[in-house]
């Protein structure tokens, strides 16, 4: 055993209730050895070297934050997409406001252009209409934009795409191209504009290159960094195997367990790829793929769809349905046939992980777990439905009588609420978004998550704390479905230990207990002493992943 | 080769609507997948692409049925994609195999056209890949967005895009505002415009023809009954390790013409594009392998689809007879011009 290192803290904050606060946590071989004083600590020190360590003297150390639900290897597109159409539509991430003149088309490609502090991150931006937004782009103007930043900009029917001068380097367009459809100007300089689709593919050949490599190992150690910012030390993909289940496991055993990736990652398997390449095998496949599990990457549950999404506005709603009178989309495994699908991985030990985030895909989804109840009777299952957007209280009652759990994301209660009031879902259900009162007075256990970067909202445990004991809307000042706040010892909860025990993980993360991983967040500040309002403006430090400090 | 009209998609004013910024979010997505997805290595393997587009209920589905019947020993995977709640084209599909798949709807973040990348995906990685990929496409979709996500694997050619028209109810549609749009983009993507039904209309035949003509210029146009259009026109000819050239269009259907040209020494490069380029319009499909006596190392594939041509170097040494280039054209029978073709190739 190695020596140990003891941190001096303003405040350790344990997350175990028997044992809440402390004044030091002292680290042996990457685990937490003991938490309390020098002098509480002292049967292990006059037995074993050590030493102090002051550099978080007056800092506030948590257990590392974890995001339980989260898509790091699909983030690189998405995080360079923008809209620049001239109607609301919309999007993956919520509804995009329509720009309906040039010169907001203009000032939005300048404003994404100079956001990304990295000048060679692609940008790529959608939805010009040439017929009602001032005509077609071309190289000169987008140069003058950015000449630096590669660009794309695609129309918005699939039928034109503007490239700047960095992404016509990128396409590598040799000037004497015959290429049907790459368009000059008078002089016969290529004007970046992009017609057909033999030329199309050229420039989205290039754009999709551009993407690859800003995914892959350089992405994944990216969005390391973005969580290491938020004081996150452990997350889980909750797609894992969509394309190819060995070339995405290549990727992520080549980042996460090297020394320099400061993150834990657990894989949680999409069980519709599983079907696809094992049939009715998929679950002994994931038994033995658990195998190759270690303590920084491991294998955890598979993952089911029930509907569809909250911004997009395609989750699945009981009466009243939409504004519009429409509903939304089911997903890919019938209903009526959810629970025969997940009967393998139910008798196998295998936790299921199931997205729901309408309250008739909460229904179809308790109606699965009931099912499986009743041809296998399991206590401590873990069935989590994930998302859980627009619930009722009843549904909380249901999925504690049957031991479930949920993962919320939450953040949708500031970010959108106000929006879906009058677009979509209507007032009741967007007020009451993400009941995490309800699940706390059934006794539900439950974790909140960010689904980044699927949808548009930070990867920041903080803020989705902030959210959940405010419920403060986008407007600044209206509280949302005030007797869904819960307070901020469970919020922390929801983003430490309860995290960790909706991925399976409690006995090894979540709390600093000895025999723990040494991960923490280190604060600036104690978020028992803010003001609740201020919670999520706290400073972050950095880590520590497994007695590592990494300084964010 | 000599690029066309440039702006052939300008001639058209499509309003935008929301059904068109999904369909470009849609293709988006699907890139965005192929980039996670499609291996950066340099393609080996060409395999061609013919999309089947088609307003609802144009006869898309009995073509891909015709195609399964008798692919002329081609090994045919067909794609389905369909926006349905259900997919109900697939289940129509007669002669399912494990060689018809159907795509999955998804939601907004797994989304259909990432569903399509992988579907590609995994066809290519197979030991012994499909000759030949079909996609049906969906009902209402633009062929466009579809054509770019399966491009955006290198492994891929685009071989055509064939739309059909049902010649029955095709007047009122293109004059109905709310097909309009979905009409007019699935026709100017195509190559090729397949009538359909054209057994019910005889009598309006001309008038249907000059309605598609005036809508897209410049495609080429046929009529089938039934389904009822010989493999080679839908599939482009057959491209198999043997370059089977025996097969001529015309045995399967007098509607069609085909000639075979060969030469077992180098050629003029310059001679011969320039011959093809002015081809008659009724040529519909081409295609040929050149041994160029500027550079006779190599070979040249051309092919030929409507009026959209390609000449590019091949991948690898064919296996045809050493310096020998061959080329095979077919054509509408009753508009065939043999004196022409043979003045222009002889």
């Amino acid at each position: 055993m190695g020596d140990i290192t003891v941190y001096r803290a303003r405040k350790v904050i344990t997350m175990d209730p028997g044992r809440p606060f402390a004044q030091c946590v002292a680290v042996r071989d990457g685990r937490v050895l003991s938490t309390g004083t020098i002098e509480t600590m002292q049967p292990w020190l006059k037995r074993y070297p050590y030493k102090i360590d002051d550099t978080f003297a007056d800092k506030v150390i948590l257990p590392g934050f974890i995001d339980p639900h989260t898509h790091f290897a699909f983030s690189a597109g998405y995080l360079a997409m923008h809209y620049i159409g001239p109607i609301d539509s919309p999007g993956p991430h919520g509804i995009n406001k329509g720009l309906p003149t040039r010169a907001e088309v203009v000032a939005k490609l300048r404003e994404a252009a100079n956001a990304d502090p990295d000048p060679n991150a692609p940008l790529i931006a959608w939805g010009l209409d040439p017929a009602s937004q001032g005509g077609h782009l071309h190289r000169d103007e987008l140069d003058a934009i950015s000449l630096k930043r590669p660009m794309w900009v695609i129309s918005y029917a699939p039928h034109f795409i503007y490239l700047n001068s960095a992404a016509l380097e990128r396409a590598k367009v040799p000037d004497n191209t015959n290429v049907h459809g790459v368009m000059r100007y008078p002089d016969g300089r290529l004007n970046g504009q992009f017609v057909e689709l033999e030329a199309g593919r050229l420039a989205l050949g290039a754009m999709r290159e551009a993407i690859a490599e800003r995914g892959g190992v350089d992405g994944l150690r990216r969005m390391g960094d973005i969580a290491r910012k938020a004081g996150v030390t452990t997350t889980a993909e909750m797609i894992f195997g969509k394309g190819n289940f060995e070339n995405e496991w290549a990727l992520h055993s080549k980042v996460v367990p090297d020394e320099s990736f400061p993150l834990r990652m657990g894989l949680v398997s999409l069980e519709l790829a599983l079907h696809s390449d094992h049939g009715s095998k998929g679950a002994d496949f994931l038994l033995d793929a658990m195998k190759r599990s270690g303590d920084k990457l491991f294998f955890h549950g598979v993952k089911f769809l029930s509907d569809g999404s909250f911004p997009a506005m395609s989750l699945r709603l009981n009466f009243p349905g939409y504004l519009d009178g429409s509903n939304g989309l089911r997903n890919d495994v019938p209903w009526d046939e959810l629970h025969e699908r997940m009967l393998p991985y139910w008798k196998a030990g295998i936790q299921i992980h199931c997205h729901a985030n309408g309250d008739e895909a909460v229904d179809a989804s308790l109606n699965a777990l009931a099912k499986l109840q009743k041809v296998q009777p399991q206590f401590d299952h873990r069935f989590t439905l994930e998302h859980y957007c627009i619930s009722t209280p009843d549904q909380a009652r249901r999925l504690k009588t049957l031991g479930g759990v949920a993962s919320v994301n939450n953040y949708f209660v500031h970010y959108r609420s106000q929006l879906h009031a009058e677009e979509g879902f209507g007032p009741d259900r967007s007020e009451a978004v993400a009941r995490l009162g309800s699940l706390e007075r059934e006794g539900v256990i439950f974790a909140l998550h960010s689904d980044y970067s699927l949808v548009l909202v930070p990867l920041h445990p903080l803020t989705a704390a902030w959210v959940a004991v405010n419920r403060i809307a986008l407007d600044g000042k209206t509280v949302l479905a005030p007797g869904e706040r819960i307070g901020v010892e469970r919020a922390l909860r929801a983003i430490t230990i309860d995290a960790a025990y909706v991925l399976g993980a409690e006995q090894r993360l979540g709390s600093l207990e000895p025999g723990k991983f040494a991960d923490f967040a280190i604060l600036e500040a104690d978020p028992f002493e803010v003001d609740p309002v201020d919670l999520k403006d706290i400073r972050i430090w950095g880590t520590v992943l497994g007695g590592k400090p990494q300084p964010a | 080769m000599t690029a066309g009209s440039h702006d052939r998609a300008d001639d058209i004013i499509v309003p935008v609507s929301p059904a068109a910024g999904k369909e470009t979010l849609a293709m988006l997505m699907g890139i965005f997948e192929a980039a996670r997805v499609v291996p950066r290595a340099v393609a080996t393997v060409s395999l061609p692409l013919t999309i089947v587009s088609g307003f609802l209920g144009s006869g898309k589905t009995t073509l891909v049925n015709r195609l399964l019947s008798e692919p002329g020993g081609r090994r045919i995977a067909v794609l389905v994609n369909d926006f349905a709640a259900v997919n109900i084209d697939e289940e129509l599909i007669r002669f399912q195999s494990e060689d018809t798949i159907g795509l999955t709807n998804g939601c907004a973040c797994c989304s259909i056209n990432g569903d399509l990348v992988n579907a590609i995906q995994r066809l290519i990685e197979r030991k012994e890949p499909p000759d030949a990929i079909v996609l049906e496409a969906s009902g209402l979709a633009d062929p466009r967005g579809i054509a770019q996500v399966a491009l955006a694997n290198p492994a891929i050619r685009l071989d055509a895009i064939l739309t059909l028209v049902d010649c029955e109810t095709f007047p009122e549609r293109i004059r109905d505002e709310r097909t309009r749009p979905t009409m007019l983009a699935q026709l100017s993507a195509a190559d090729i415009v397949v009538m359909s039904k054209s057994d019910l209309i005889e009598d309006r035949l001309d008038a249907i023809k000059g309605l598609i003509e005036s809508s897209v210029p410049g495609r080429a146009i046929l009529e089938a009954m039934h389904g009822n259009i010989p493999a080679n026109i839908v599939l482009g000819v057959n491209a198999g390790p043997s370059f089977a050239f025996g097969c001529s269009a015309a045995d399967h259907h007098t509607s069609f013409a085909s000639t075979t040209r060969s030469w077992s020494t180098p050629i003029q490069r310059d001679v011969i594009t320039r011959a093809l380029r002015e081809l008659p319009q009724n040529i519909i499909r081409a295609k040929g392998i050149f041994c160029f006596k500027d550079d006779d190392q190599r070979r040249f594939v051309y092919q030929r689809v409507g009026k959209r041509e390609s000449l590019e170097a091949a991948p690898e040494l064919s296996s045809i007879a050493q310096h020998g280039s061959r080329l095979v054209l077919i054509g509408f029978s009753e508009q065939w011009d043999e004196a022409e073709v043979s003045r222009l190739i002889p």
